[in-house]
């Protein structure tokens, strides 16, 4: 109790020191704690996320899809926790790259941030911030039933995914390359027989931390046996995809087959209706044209006979009229001929009936009579036979003339139906033609088909895991590249802090031996005596960490968090005490503490309480080593000889602070270092080193050197367009594979887009003889001009490419090289597959073309790095902050404590006569010269400290620039000496409430 | 009019509710060149009579006039002026500045003065010819004293104020010490004023003033003042 009491009596005796103690000890817990933690948390925070989540560990897409087979098979893997069969497809939604994803239940579940689930095929999710609840989505692309069954959709809710948990989302195979955004909708509005991916958990993955090693060596169990898996399937899709089309083909080809066999008969009915009329029509025509003879040869015939009996009729007139002539009639006809005979006759008659019959001349008249009565019925005879030759003339005639006009309609009639038939023949033929036109194309058509099919390549399993998600990756490097940063520092606080301690510690008891003295004296024991100071400590030290650790824990975490994951989609950080960094840091303090105030208070105990009863006798005062350079000791004034000597009779005093102000020095520089080496990276590499604003990626068929791209950029005005052949290569490191970028070049003269020079700024040109690698890269092989390096495609082929130059670089790692170096290196004829412009338009005529599957602006490479060296920057200043506050803290500690132990002396210099200034002075002459000394030790210290720091923590493909501005070294000299003074100007009031009247007192 | 001129000299200590007079109506007056010793047991109030003749305090009430001026209404600066030219000072536990030699620690009070003696000179006479490059604690506790007295001397005060000078010293020492004080008085027409509870020390004064409980209890002038030799406790 009594112990509490002296304990709680120490604190408000010098209520200052106490907190500043606390203040110490809390910051350097604080910062200890905080950076520590923070990587660690951001990371568990994230893994709780994925695990939520369900973030897949593998995606598998192929380039022929994926089936259920697919699925089944990869269920059936020993190391497979969860399989889910998915769709996505890219298109572009108002100018926007966008993707479509079938809402998954299994994994990579989606976080529903406002709205509710889709409840039909016309409805669907958006990214959070992306588009309203409410609004209407619509697909414009013709293609999307391909894809689709709808393409208009209401949005109803908005999300976040932990597949996309930074702001860049990743690449797209649409639009300009980069995707700008993400769609969720109900799988069965997905049109395809096929699944275009597959998301796969691996066993026990979620029971270790992502991004850790331990992760990825669960998931790589089940990567191996994916591989193995890989092949398989393929062969199966191979053969499955192959049968189907064959089958396909042979049904294909059996239905044209049958289709034709079916035409053809019915052309063959059609083609024998048209044969048989087009018989008929000729029998017709010939039956007529025999009709013609026939009439004719009747005609001829008839005419003939006709001309017979005429003739016979003639002649027996002529006959008759010979008769006639005889008996003196000479008639011009027969009727005449036969009136005149009547008349004759009669007037015989008359006579006869005179006459006697039996006279001579009756019967001479008679005989006449008779002869004339026959004469008279031959004629009648003959003009009858006359009359009955012209009625048959007539008849004949008009049968004659029936007859033709019969036949002439007939041949009329069957000569319009041959036109008819002609054109039924026509049409006829013309319709064949078209079938059989159509039948060969469909068999032509089936014929490739078929060639395609005999060429059909395997389709490939593509494996993707977590690190081939943009967003995944970018985090752990933004949260473990600060990271080691952050790491040399918090130690770097933790030392100084603990010497702080030590220094105040000693101080005290220093002070208070007067006291310990007396409870010595009084019979107290050591061990209570002691322990009344462990128990200060004890309490300082916990308030401290308390403190320290509370902060450290939330909010150094929170603000961190906050301040570098600005470009990150991700729910809010979840601390997490670290328990056993907490018992280590606690276990560490107290127990350096303690053993400090042990240790302290012990050396006390050495002396008789008696001595201790006494002031202790001042320390003996030494000539200083400068004293014996008199010529230059002789020089200097009073005042400063007096600092001097001053300076060093406490040599433990002056270490501690020249370590305090270096070491806050040297943090201060660091970071303002790292700031520097960061800063500038990504502006100079991409408008001093690689001067271009983008890269045209060319079609994987096209060559840049074709006639059709040429067209194209000469018609779209593109200046200046350098062609190059891009390859991703890589190269291996202590077994790590880094990444590295070829560019190939046509001609030698690349300066308008590439600014290449050695480490001493001379400038590099690309020659035959080898390639021009970076820096960094040489730097990792560890090689040199003349050296050659081997470098592997993604096929695995090895090339060795021997160096030429080595170019500053700051991002990424390349290799330049001519035509003729590459198609030598590579033995292979180079093709030009991507095109270097200065178009930095985004939205432009290039976009549009479909000459271009992606075009890589310099401006979001930029953008992207600057995110990562942003976050980095962010840290930094939280070390300058930090670094800040503990330089007044150990300026204000150094100061006090020199100022507590010399109470006494001011106070006589007081009472002397000095006035407040030369007081000060006094003081502060040291404090000048220990951080002047200090801030030289410091930015020594500083540069060394910020090359370690930048070494440690520079990625495989970034240089950062070691090198120091001016700008920083002022800074931090400013902030130190601003620090200085302030901490001068406060404790400048404690010295003029020092009182003389303590000059006075004995001394203690 | 006397060279210095203490009247109605009142000091009030304020400590929160409770007030203390410390001194009241304190008058007394010295004449220039005197040894003054002013006597009191211990909170007699005399170390506040030394507190404000030596510029360190200020009164509540009264003047003092020093060589006609008055000191009693200056401020802090004024003070540290009166400190730095007007008073040399003699404390009880030497107050050396321990990292400087003797020497300079005669210096450090020199250099800020206008007139300051030669302090070597000054330390020979307080006969430390041979200790001048040594540090305070490779010295004695009379050594000290007298590297004390020679530090206050230097500065050419008009007053040399001596607080228990010997209270932290044998006799024998003291006696030496004493004998110092007494002879530079005597040779510089300094004007001395030694505070002590020991009244044997009075016998060598000029003045003895006498305090008791914060008033003056007598003041009495030594016709004869004692040589040193004589004296004895």
């Amino acid at each position: 109790m009594l112990l509490l009491k002296n304990s709680i009596i120490k604190i408000r005796k010098q209520l200052g020191r106490f907190l500043s103690l606390i203040l110490i000890v809390a910051l350097g817990s604080a910062f200890f704690a905080g950076v520590r933690e923070t990587s660690s948390d951001m990371i568990k925070t994230l893994d709780e996320y994925y695990d939520e989540t369900n973030l897949l560990d593998f995606r598998i897409v192929s380039t022929m899809g994926l089936t259920n087979d697919d699925l089944n098979a990869i269920n059936k893997l020993e190391n497979t926790y969860i399989v889910e069969e998915n769709y996505s497809y890219e298109t572009v939604i108002d100018g926007d790259a966008t993707k479509i994803y079938g809402i998954t239940d299994k994994i990579n579940n989606i976080i529903l941030t406002s709205g509710n689930l889709p409840k039909n095929n016309n409805e669907c999710l958006v990214m959070e911030g992306s588009y309203n609840i409410g609004d209407t989505i619509t697909i414009t692309d013709e293609n999307y039933t391909d894809y689709l069954k709808t393409n208009t959709f209401k949005v109803v809710g908005t999300i976040r995914s932990s597949m996309y948990v930074y702001k860049h989302l990743g690449t797209s195979t649409v639009s300009d390359g980069k995707l700008d955004n993400f769609i969720y909708i109900h799988k069965d509005n997905f049109n395809l027989e096929y699944y275009t991916e597959i998301y796969i958990i691996a066993k026990d993955s979620q029971e270790k931390t992502s991004y850790k090693d331990d992760y990825e060596e669960q998931i790589e169990i089940l990567r191996e046996e994916l591989e193995e898996l890989a092949p398989i399937q393929e062969t199966i899709r191979y053969e499955q995809i192959k049968t189907e089309a064959m089958e396909e083909i042979y049904d294909a080809r059996e239905k044209i087959e049958n289709e034709r066999q079916k035409n053809e008969k019915t052309f063959a009915t059609t083609l024998a209706d048209l044969n048989y009329a087009q018989l008929q029509i000729t029998n017709g025509l010939n039956q007529i044209e025999s009709g013609y003879t026939e009439i004719e040869n009747q005609k001829t015939s008839i005419e003939q006979e006709f001309l017979t009996q005429e003739t016979t009729l003639n002649e027996s007139l002529n006959t008759i009229n010979k008769a006639l002539q005889s008996q003196n009639i000479t008639t011009t006809s027969i009727d005449a001929s036969i009136s005149d005979l009547e008349n004759k006759i009669n007037s015989i008659n008359l006579l006869l009936s005179n006459l006697d019959p039996t006279n001579e001349e009756y019967i001479k008249y008679s005989t006449i009579i008779t002869q004339l009565t026959t004469l008279k019925s031959n004629l009648e005879e003959i003009k009858n036979g006359y009359t009955k030759l012209e009625e048959g003339k007539t008849t004949w005639e008009q049968t004659y003339e029936s007859t033709i006009n019969e036949l002439n309609t007939n041949k009329e009639n069957l000569l319009n139906k041959q036109t008819t038939l002609d054109e039924a023949y026509e049409e006829y033929n013309e319709k064949y033609a078209l079938f059989q036109e159509e039948i060969n194309k469909n068999l032509k058509e089936i014929s490739d088909a078929e060639a395609k099919i005999s060429k059909l390549e395997k389709p490939k399993w593509y494996l993707f895991d977590r690190e081939d998600n943009a967003g995944y990756t970018t985090f752990l490097d933004s949260a473990t590249k600060v990271d080691s940063i952050a790491a040399v520092f918090p130690i770097f606080f933790i030392v100084i802090a603990f010497l702080m301690c030590l220094n105040t510690m000693t101080r005290m008891i220093e002070e208070e031996r007067t006291e310990i003295g007396i409870f010595t004296s009084l019979g107290i024991s050591r061990f209570k005596i002691t322990m009344s100071y462990v128990v200060y400590v004890f309490i300082a030290t916990i308030l401290g960490i308390l403190i320290g650790l509370t902060i450290g824990y939330t909010v150094v975490p929170r603000v961190l968090y906050k301040v570098y994951t600005s470009a990150f989609i991700i729910p809010s950080l979840k601390t997490y005490a670290n328990i056993p960094i907490c018992i280590t840091i606690i276990e560490v303090c107290i127990l350096t503490m303690t053993l400090v105030t042990i240790y302290s208070v012990n050396k006390k105990f050495i002396l008789a309480p008696a001595t201790l009863l006494r002031p202790e006798s001042p320390k003996n005062g030494r000539k200083v080593l400068l004293e014996k350079i008199n010529f230059i000791w002789k020089r200097i004034s009073f005042s400063w000889k007096v600092t001097f000597r001053n300076l060093f009779r406490y040599t433990k005093r002056i270490i501690m602070t020249l370590v305090g102000i270096s070491g806050c020095t040297a943090l201060l520089l660091t970071g303002f270092g790292i700031r520097d080496s960061i800063s500038k990276i990504v502006d100079i590499q991409f408008t001093e080193i690689q001067k271009y604003d983008s890269m045209l990626i060319l079609d994987e068929e096209l060559s840049a050197e074709s006639q059709e791209i040429n067209t194209f950029l000469a018609n779209n005005n593109i200046d200046n367009p350098l062609y190059t052949h891009t390859e991703t290569l890589t190269f291996q490191s202590d077994g790590k594979k880094i990444d590295c970028y070829l560019f190939a070049f046509p001609d030698n003269d690349i300066t308008q887009y590439f600014n290449l020079t050695d480490t001493k700024d001379n400038q590099l040109s690309l020659s035959d003889n080898g390639a021009i690698i970076v820096e960094k890269m040489a730097d990792t092989l560890n090689v040199d001009v003349g050296d050659t390096i081997t470098l592997r495609d993604t096929n695995n082929e090895i090339y060795v490419i021997k160096i030429a130059g080595i170019s500053k670089n700051y991002v990424n790692n390349y290799i330049y090289m001519n035509k003729e170096y590459y198609e030598l290196a590579f033995n292979n004829k180079i093709t030009y597959n991507s095109i270097i412009t200065n178009i930095a338009d985004k939205g432009n005529i290039v976009m549009d073309s479909n000459y271009f599957s992606t075009i890589q602006y310099s401006d979001d490479n930029m953008d992207m790095l600057n995110d990562i060296i942003n976050n980095m920057r962010n840290i930094v200043y939280l070390i300058i902050g930090f670094s800040s506050f503990l330089a007044i803290t150990v300026l204000y500690n150094l100061t006090s404590i020199n100022i507590s132990e010399r109470l006494r002396e001011i106070a006589t210099l007081k009472v002397l006569g000095f006035n407040n200034k030369e007081i000060s002075m006094y003081v502060y002459r040291e404090t000048i010269i220990l951080t002047t000394i200090g801030i030289a030790i410091g930015l020594i210290l500083g540069i060394g400290l910020d090359y370690f720091v930048l070494v440690v923590a520079e990625p495989d493909e970034i240089i950062f620039i070691k090198e120091i501005s001016y700008l920083s070294y002022i800074f931090t000299v400013i902030i130190m000496v601003f620090f200085t003074i302030l901490v001068q100007a406060i404790t400048s009031i404690i010295l003029k409430k020092i009182n003389m009247i303590d000059s006075l007192k004995s001394v203690e | 009019m006397a060279f210095i001129e203490v009247k109605n000299l009142t000091k009030i200590y304020n400590m929160g509710e409770v007030t203390i007079k410390a001194i009241e109506n304190v008058s007394f007056s010295i004449d220039e060149g005197e040894l003054v010793v002013i006597l009191g047991p211990s909170g007699a109030g005399k170390t506040t009579i030394l507190n404000i003749l030596g510029g360190m305090d200020s009164p509540t009430s009264g003047e003092i006039i020093i060589d006609d001026t008055d000191i009693s209404k200056y401020n802090k600066k004024e003070l540290t002026k009166y400190r730095r030219y007007d008073i040399g000072f003699v404390f009880q536990f030497y107050n050396l500045v321990g990292n400087l030699t003797a020497l300079e620690n005669v210096e450090l009070a020199n250099q800020i003065c206008k007139n300051p003696k030669d302090s070597e000179e000054t330390l020979k006479k307080v006969g430390l010819k041979g200790r001048m490059n040594h540090f305070p604690a490779q010295l004695s506790g009379g050594e000290q004293q007298r590297v004390s007295i020679a530090r206050a001397l230097a500065k050419n005060p008009k007053i040399l104020l001596c607080d228990e000078p010997t209270g932290a010293l044998d006799s024998k020492t003291g006696k030496m010490i004493i004998k110092l004080l007494q002879d530079t008085c005597h040779e510089t027409k300094t004007t001395t004023i030694i505070i002590t509870h020991n009244s044997i020390i009075a016998q060598i004064a000029d003045k003895v003033i006498k305090v008791k409980n914060g008033t003056i209890e007598s003041i009495e002038k030594n016709l004869k003042p004692k040589p040193v030799e004589e004296i004895d406790w």
